[in-house]
This record gives C-alpha cells, sequence and structure tokens, in this order.
C-alpha cells in the first residue's frame, strides 16, 4: 500500500514537473508580451521592463532562474500589476475552494440521491425524468444557467443578490451554478454503479433471504454502488475548484478562475505559471487521495495494484 | 451512536447558518449606500495598480481621479474651462510657452504633511526618469527637455565644451542613441559572457554609447572593435568620449538636462513648454501630472524604481478629496473622505466604493437590481431593453474616440490610394451604428472627433457611385474577385458582428472578397505592430481635447500608427502648428494637417464614440464629460 502511494506521489511530481516546464515555455511562445498594448510604448520604458523580469536573457537562463527561484519558495511577481504572485494566490485561492466546497456539496446533495433513486425506480417515469433533467443539466453550460438563476432567483429572493460576495448568501447561487452540471454528471454515475450491484448474487442472495429493502440498500447496496461516484468526486472536486472561471465574472465572485484566464490573456507569465503549479498540485494530489480512497474502499483494487 | 452522530451534524449546521445570519457582515444596500453618501461604482476590471505614474488605464484612472488631484480639475459646468487643483490660480506669458502655477496655501497630503512645488518636480523627475520605465511618460513630452532626458538623450548633456571639453561637431556621427535596425532578437538568446565579439558589437551597436551599462563600456574601452566608430574619430577622441561616458555611467542627468519644471518657492511652481500649448491646464488633469508623495515613496526604496508598496492600503498617501480605505483584490475598493483636503468642506460624498466587475451583463443585472449607483458601461444588447424599462438611467454620451480601420499600406495592394477609398466610401457606417452598434455614436467624417472650436473634417460619405469610381481606377476593376483582402480583428462577438457587416458591403459594392481574422487582445495587437495584416480593425481614446491627440500619432515613426503610412508634408503642418502665433491659426492648420492625412485615407474613419452607461436617480452633480472624467467632488447622493 505504502509502495503505492510513494510511487504515486512520485509520478505527480514529474506530472507538476512537466506542466511548469511546458507552460514556462508555451507562454513565452504567444504572440505578443505583457508589454503589447494598444498604445505603443517607449522604447525606454520596455528597456526597463524587460530588464526587471530577466526577459532581456535567453529563454534557458530565465527557465534556470524560474526553476532556482522556485526552489527558493519564490513564484515572483505578476508583470501586469507588479504584486507577488503568493499574494494574489493567497487572495483569491480561499474564495475558489469555498466555491468548489459549496458546488461540490450541491452537487453531492443531486446527484447521489437522485442517482440513487432513479436506479432503484428502474424504467419507470421517475427514472426517466430524473434523467432527462440529468442530461440537460449536462449539457447546458454554467453560461446559460448562471445569468437564468441570477435573473430569476437572484432578483426574487430578498436576501439572495445577483451577484457580489459579501456575506455566505452570496456563495448560494454561485454554488447552485456551478454544482448542477456535476451533479447531474453524478446522477447518471450514481444510477449506474446502483443498477451494477443491484443485480449481484449477494443483493439477490439477501432477498431472498428476506432482509428489508430498506436495509439492503443502506447496508450492501450503498458501499458497492458509490464506489465510481467517489472516484469522480475527486477529480471532479479539483475541477470545480479550477475551473470557476464564468461562475466567478457571472456572480462577481473573487476567486483564482479570473486570474487564471486573464494572466493567459494578458501574458503575464509568472502568474500564468504560479497558478498552473497551484492547479496542477491540486489536481494530482486529489488524484492521489482518490485512488487511496478508493482501495480503501474496494479491497480487490488493493490485491490488484499489489499483484 | 448514529443517531448522536446525525444530530451533532445537524445541530452544527443549524447553529452556523445561525451565526452567519447574525454575525456575517452583510453588504450594504443602494439605499443605505445613499443615506451615507458612499457611492457604488462598476469599474470593469481589477486595477493594474494605483501609481499614477505606472499605470495607464481607464479603469486605473476612475480610481485615481479620486485619491489624488492635479493642478487643475474638470469643470463640471463647462468642460472647455477648468477649475483649480492644487494651483489656485495660473497664468502663462503671451506664447503660451512659460507657465505658473500658485499652489493652494492649505494643499496638503492625506497624512497632513505640506504639499508642497518640489513634489510637483520630484513627481515629474520620478515619471520622466530612463530607468523609471513609465509608460505614458510622453504624455509629460510637451515640457521642454522632457522627451531628452525620459529617452536617455545623454549625449546633450556630457558633449559640452565647458565640461568635457568635446565639441559636438567632433564627434557628433557617434551611434549615442542606438540602432533599432539591428535585429538582436538572436543574439538576446545567448548569454554576453558566451557571445563572439562580432555579437558583442552589434549588441553595443544597437544600444548606442548612451543606453550601455559602465561593465560595457569598460569593456569597449579595453577593445574598440566592439563598437562601430565613425571614420572621423581618432583614437584619442574615442578614449575621451567612453572616459566621460564611464566617469557618468551611473548618474541621474535630472539636473543637467534643464528639463523645464522648477519648484520657484514652496507654492510657486513654474513649467516651460517645448512649444506654445494654450491647453496646459487641460492636459494637467491627465493623472500622469498628478503629484505622487515623495516623503512616503522614498520609506520604500529608490523612488526611481516602480515600486507598488507604496501603494498598498496603509500606506497610500494621496492629495485628492478621497484617501484610500480598503483594496481587496478583485473584490472592490473603498476610498473614503480625506479630511486633509484643502477644499474638504465642498466635498459632499462621503466615499467611493468601485467594483471590478469584467463582465457587463452582470454589471447591468446588478444595476437592475439596486446594487449600484452607475456602471462602467452598458452592452450594445442591453441598450433598447435599458430605454425601455429605464429610460431615466440610461445615458448615451459623447465620448472623445475614434473608431477606424487601418490599411497596412506596406502591402502592395493598399498603396494605392484610390483602393482605399472605393473600400471607405463603400461603408455604411450610419446603417452599422443603427443596427449593430445602437448607442447613438455618430458617423465618422474624419479622424479628429468634434470638439471646441476645431472645424470638424467632413472628408468621408458613404457614396457607392464615388466607390465604383475609384475602384474603376484601381487594377482590380477588371476582376474584383481576383482581390482577397483580410481583416484582421479582436475576438469580441461585437467584434466580429462589425467584422461581418464589413464583409457584406464591400462583397455586396466592390465584389471584393474579404477574409476576416478574429485573433486575441495581444495577438490581434501583435500581428498589428509587425505589419501581418491587410486591413486592421480599431480606435483611439483622446488622452486630453485637443486635436493633436488623434493627430501626432500618424507621424512617422510613431509606435501608434500601425499603417506604415507617412508625409512630410503632413507633419510640416503639425510642425508650423506647434509655432502658430494663435490658438486660431493653430487650430486652423491642424485641420489643414487633418484634411492632408484624409486625403490620403491611410485608415478609414468609422464613427466617434460614444460613452453609453446607467446612472442611478440619487446621484446628483453628475455630469456628461467627452473623456468620462467625471471629479467626484463636486457629486453628491440624495434620495
Amino acid at each position: 500500500m505504502l509502495k503505492i502511494i510513494i510511487n504515486r506521489l512520485l509520478q505527480g511530481i514529474v506530472v507538476i514537473a512537466c506542466l511548469f516546464t511546458i507552460t514556462f515555455f508555451l507562454v513565452r511562445k504567444l504572440p505578443g508580451d505583457a508589454l503589447t498594448s494598444e498604445k505603443e510604448l517607449s522604447a525606454e520604458a520596455k528597456k526597463a521592463y524587460n530588464e526587471k523580469y530577466d526577459f532581456d536573457k535567453p529563454v534557458t537562463t530565465q527557465y534556470r532562474i524560474a526553476i532556482a527561484k522556485l526552489f527558493e519558495g519564490d513564484l515572483r511577481e505578476s508583470t501586469k500589476t507588479g504584486q507577488p504572485v503568493s499574494k494574489i494566490i493567497a487572495h483569491s485561492f480561499p474564495t475558489s475552494v469555498v466555491l468548489g466546497v459549496t458546488g461540490m456539496f450541491v452537487a453531492i446533495c443531486i446527484g447521489i440521491p437522485a442517482g440513487i433513486i432513479s436506479a432503484l425506480k428502474k424504467n419507470s417515469y421517475i427514472d426517466y425524468s430524473t434523467m432527462l433533467i440529468a442530461m440537460i443539466g449536462i449539457s447546458v453550460p454554467t453560461f446559460v444557467i448562471g445569468p437564468l438563476i441570477a435573473k430569476f432567483i437572484g432578483s426574487n429572493v430578498p436576501f439572495l443578490k445577483v451577484a457580489g460576495w459579501g456575506d455566505p448568501f452570496d456563495w448560494v447561487l454561485p454554488s447552485i451554478t456551478l454544482g448542477l452540471g456535476t451533479g447531474a454528471y453524478l446522477a447518471r454515475i450514481t444510477r449506474a454503479g446502483m443498477l451494477d450491484v443491484l443485480s449481484q448474487d449477494y443483493i439477490r442472495t439477501a432477498q431472498a433471504k428476506g432482509v428489508p429493502q430498506q436495509m439492503i440498500i443502506t447496508k450492501h447496496a450503498l458501499k458497492g454502488g458509490l464506489i465510481p461516484s467517489i472516484a469522480y468526486i475527486g477529480p471532479a472536486f479539483a475541477m470545480l475548484i479550477t475551473g470557476s472561471f464564468i461562475v466567478e465574472t457571472i456572480f462577481q465572485a473573487p476567486g483564482m478562475g479570473q486570474h487564471f484566464v486573464n494572466a493567459t490573456k494578458n501574458r503575464d507569465p509568472f502568474l500564468l505559471q504560479g497558478i498552473v503549479l497551484l492547479f496542477g498540485t491540486l489536481i494530482v494530489v486529489v488524484n492521489i487521495a482518490s485512488d487511496i480512497a478508493l482501495m480503501f474502499l474496494n479491497p480487490r483494487l488493493r490485491q490488484e495494484e499489489n499483484a | 451512536m448514529k443517531q448522536l452522530i446525525a444530530k451533532t451534524i445537524l445541530a452544527l449546521t443549524l447553529s452556523s447558518s445561525v451565526f452567519c445570519l447574525t454575525n456575517c457582515k452583510s453588504e450594504d444596500t443602494l439605499a443605505d449606500s445613499t443615506k451615507k453618501k458612499i457611492l457604488i461604482l462598476g469599474n470593469s476590471a481589477e486595477p493594474e495598480g494605483l501609481d499614477p505614474q505606472v499605470v495607464t488605464g481607464v479603469t486605473e484612472s476612475n480610481i485615481i481621479r479620486a485619491l489624488f488631484e492635479g493642478l487643475c480639475v474638470e469643470n463640471p459646468d463647462d468642460p472647455a474651462t477648468s477649475k483649480p487643483g492644487v494651483a489656485a490660480t495660473w497664468s502663462s506669458d503671451p506664447n503660451y510657452k512659460e507657465w505658473t502655477f500658485n499652489l493652494q496655501p492649505d494643499a496638503k497630503w492625506s497624512d497632513g504633511v505640506d504639499l508642497t512645488a518640489s513634489d510637483f518636480e520630484f513627481s515629474y523627475h520620478r515619471i520622466l526618469h530612463p530607468k523609471f520605465g513609465a509608460k505614458y511618460a510622453s504624455m509629460l513630452y510637451f515640457i521642454r527637455g522632457a522627451e531628452d532626458y525620459n529617452k536617455n538623450h545623454r549625449e546633450l548633456y556630457l558633449i559640452k565644451p565647458e565640461t568635457s571639453g568635446l565639441v559636438w561637431e567632433s564627434v557628433k556621427n557617434v551611434n549615442f542613441r542606438g540602432d533599432s535596425d539591428i535585429d538582436t532578437k538572436e543574439l538576446k538568446q545567448t548569454l554576453y559572457d558566451d557571445m563572439s565579439d562580432k555579437q558583442r558589437k552589434a549588441m553595443h551597436d544597437s544600444s548606442g554609447l548612451n543606453n550601455l551599462p559602465k561593465a560595457k563600456l569598460i569593456s569597449i574601452s579595453k577593445n574598440k572593435t566592439l563598437f562601430t566608430w565613425p571614420p572621423d574619430i581618432n583614437p584619442s577622441l574615442s578614449d575621451k568620449l567612453l572616459e566621460i561616458y564611464i566617469q557618468n555611467a551611473d548618474k541621474d542627468m535630472w539636473s543637467r538636462s534643464g528639463v523645464g519644471v522648477r519648484a520657484v518657492a514652496p507654492k510657486l511652481l513654474e513649467i516651460s513648454l517645448k512649444a506654445p500649448i494654450p491647453f496646459l491646464p487641460d492636459i494637467t488633469k491627465h493623472y500622469t501630472w498628478y503629484p505622487v508623495p515623495k516623503h512616503v515613496i522614498e520609506k520604500f526604496g529608490n523612488p526611481m524604481v516602480q515600486n507598488y508598496l507604496w501603494t498598498e492600503p496603509g500606506s497610500l498617501v494621496s492629495n485628492g478629496p478621497f484617501k484610500l480605505k480598503e483594496w481587496t483584490m478583485n473584490y472592490r475598493i473603498d476610498v473614503e473622505s480625506n479630511p486633509q483636503y484643502w477644499d474638504a468642506a465642498n466635498v459632499k460624498l462621503r466615499g467611493v466604493r468601485y467594483l471590478p466587475i469584467a463582465n457587463p451583463y452582470t454589471e447591468a443585472r446588478m444595476f437592475f437590481n439596486n446594487q449600484l449607483h452607475a456602471t462602467d458601461k452598458l452592452a450594445s444588447e442591453l441598450i433598447e431593453y435599458s430605454k425601455e424599462k429605464f429610460p431615466k438611467n440610461l445615458k448615451q454620451e459623447t465620448y472623445l474616440g475614434t473608431n477606424f480601420l487601418r490599411f497596412n499600406t506596406k502591402l502592395a495592394i493598399f498603396d494605392d490610394v484610390n483602393l482605399r477609398k472605393a473600400l471607405a466610401y463603400s461603408i455604411d457606417s450610419a446603417s452599422i451604428i443603427e443596427h449593430i452598434l445602437k448607442g447613438g455614436q455618430s458617423v465618422a467624417t474624419g479622424v479628429v472627433p468634434p470638439m471646441g472650436d476645431y472645424k470638424t473634417a467632413k472628408a468621408l460619405e458613404y457614396d457607392i457611385a464615388k466607390a465604383k469610381e475609384f475602384f474603376s481606377k484601381t487594377k482590380y476593376a477588371d476582376d474584383p474577385s481576383s482581390l482577397e483582402i483580410t481583416l484582421l480583428t479582436t475576438d469580441q462577438e461585437s467584434a466580429k458582428v462589425l467584422a461581418e457587416a464589413l464583409q457584406a458591403m464591400w462583397k455586396t459594392h466592390l465584389g471584393v472578397k474579404v477574409k476576416i481574422e478574429q485573433r486575441d487582445w495581444k495577438t490581434y495587437l501583435d500581428s498589428m505592430s509587425k505589419f501581418n495584416f491587410g486591413i486592421a480593425t480599431g480606435g483611439w481614446i483622446g488622452d486630453y481635447p485637443d486635436p493633436t491627440t488623434f493627430l501626432d500619432m500618424w507621424k512617422k515613426g510613431d509606435g501608434n500608427n500601425r499603417t506604415g503610412w507617412s508625409s512630410e508634408e503632413f507633419e510640416a503642418k503639425l510642425k508650423e502648428a506647434e509655432t502658430a502665433a494663435t490658438p486660431e491659426l493653430r487650430l486652423q492648420l491642424l485641420s489643414e494637417a487633418e484634411n492632408l492625412f484624409l486625403k490620403d485615407l491611410p485608415i478609414i474613419p468609422l464613427y466617434w464614440y460614444t460613452s453609453n452607461y446607467l446612472l442611478h436617480e440619487s446621484v446628483k452633480g453628475w455630469k456628461p464629460s467627452i473623456m468620462k472624467n467625471q471629479p467626484y467632488k463636486f457629486m453628491d447622493l440624495s434620495e
């Protein structure tokens, strides 16, 4: 078990190193740079800027400096604002985490019960309508759902606002918007997982023995039936944290998604690298955690890995 | 056990909800803010910073205008004139070249320190310092000697017989300012230490003596072949020159530069201009001309190096009607009354809150839902809706800017003025405004939008017959389909719709094929500056209300020209206007210059901008401003 975890961690480090390197070179290959602006800048301003950020040096030297700084724990500054990247991340990451956690909470609250009910009422109208709604939830993008929710719920419910990030009530609409798609996907996965388990011999045996249906579900079916959902929740959680750009702009939430997209648009290399590094690490860690959780839930997986 | 766990979870959830309901700070409603006289504004994006000498955008300017104050401020009742700012009174000589500003006796920084003319001298020194790298330093090039100092033209200060013993004539052919034709892109991929002598020489030649650091000057003095010397320079002369440059390598040339800014007395500032500028008070309203606090900036290290630390909440000291209270990144910026402000008694607002709302639809929703006093903009799709539902709140005002199409005249096809004119006359701008933009813009008949006493050009109109006539003079007349034009534009949806409209007009009226290239903002700008386009959409917002802000950019070598077009006649006219005897004559000459420009038509002016936004009824004293720089000090909020 420990061997597997160490192995996964090492793989993760390689992945992150590759991510950092690829981002470093790709962002420098993009047309234009941070100083490309509508009003052309003087040669003096460009020179001062290039010297400040080492852009006057060969790319390989810049890469060496970047690695050295990284090991010192220095993510450098945003070339657009001059503010340290670590400060920008520290300011915006908590909002992204809140959005991710509340979005996931919404997704689980909607997805898992809907999936279970659908599986139990297989091929009934309840099943069909739940899955239809789930399909719509998956297909309709957040930039459509978000404004609709803002307009019809945000402007009509007294304690909710159409946008803003002041108090916990402001978390409600963005988390619903963010969680709906994931919830819909989760519902379909849960349904499939539950159906798979419900057709197993041991469930039939339990039914034959006269075990009450409620106990069969809670005690026997859920444990196996939720494995695919749990495998999905880990990476989905990371995706919610890292992919909330649209929800952030619709609801004016000061998260990291905006920095991520704007850093690319503004050709802000250090900020982009810092965020990629953080998001990459997050996705790797969450995936490892999800693997470990699955190994605990499914003894067969443990044995296979050991073999 | 399970029941206990369930109960505990329930209890925790309930108690945390109650805690949030009672303790979490709720946002103020708009009515509360109105009562407290806190103006809440949508402000398009997170500002890049709050140092007036570093930033360049409108977003930043909106906040900086509340925090700082220049010599003069906008007069909301009469935009053509200026009201006193830090300067209580001002005057100029009859030539508008020598200006004197008497500062307010009570002008203070928000920390109570006296604001003096030396602060202005320091500020202009800082923004113009060649190593500071201010992106907008050129706004101060009106001042005598400012451009030379900012561009580090050290030879002007170092080569003087009385100090260096060198006569200008003897060294005038030396490469002081560098050679921009030398391509150093590849060279930059090699470390200086690893370069061959030939490569080093190319590097040195591209920089010029003025821009070489001490170490490189020393290496040249040891090996003269590392720099290209003109034939008329003998070794002893080059030795002498290098010696002077090495001695002065790290020295600031400010005191020798004679830049025309002088603090004559604590409250008396003199500014000498390089040419007569009757509208100098208007220019001083621009944030690049604002003072910055020397006594604060110096605490954070070398003031001539950009450093955002002094602009952090708790550190930022300003001289405007408001001072910085809170700045939470990507969330909001709050400013509050500055009791030290010289005119604090007349400032009615108690504060301004800026929300960085990038999404215009979110911003409009927030306004419709009573969360904002004013939006920064209004999406064109929402103009009709706002007209119908919020007619009192919709504002459509003239904005000092021109939207146009640039031709890449370096391309053989666009070197033909007849083709440029044919394309220009076949554009129905009125229809574009009515059906696409919907913002009340006006058809541009020239590059300079209507302003003051300036005679607006009437050089363009939608005339298919003329378009066809010009087209018949081109080599594509017989087979229009042989001509394929690329139209470069940005990745915005509105840009695509405009490009498609132009594509359709040119196809219908001239039979020309048009390929639209949509690129993200930086790629679009990069393609333009590398002349990698045929026709490109573009626009220009004036920095000050004077025609030169729309005309100077078309001079040869100006980084904003991007058309490849230049005309000696046009530049001569601009030069002539600089020294015109009267303001009337000056405007006349500028108008002639514009007409020369429009005769060649290296750009097609499409429309003059308007500013569309929503304003709440409770905001009083908010007057239309063509520069969109309404001064907050004259505003008020009431139910």
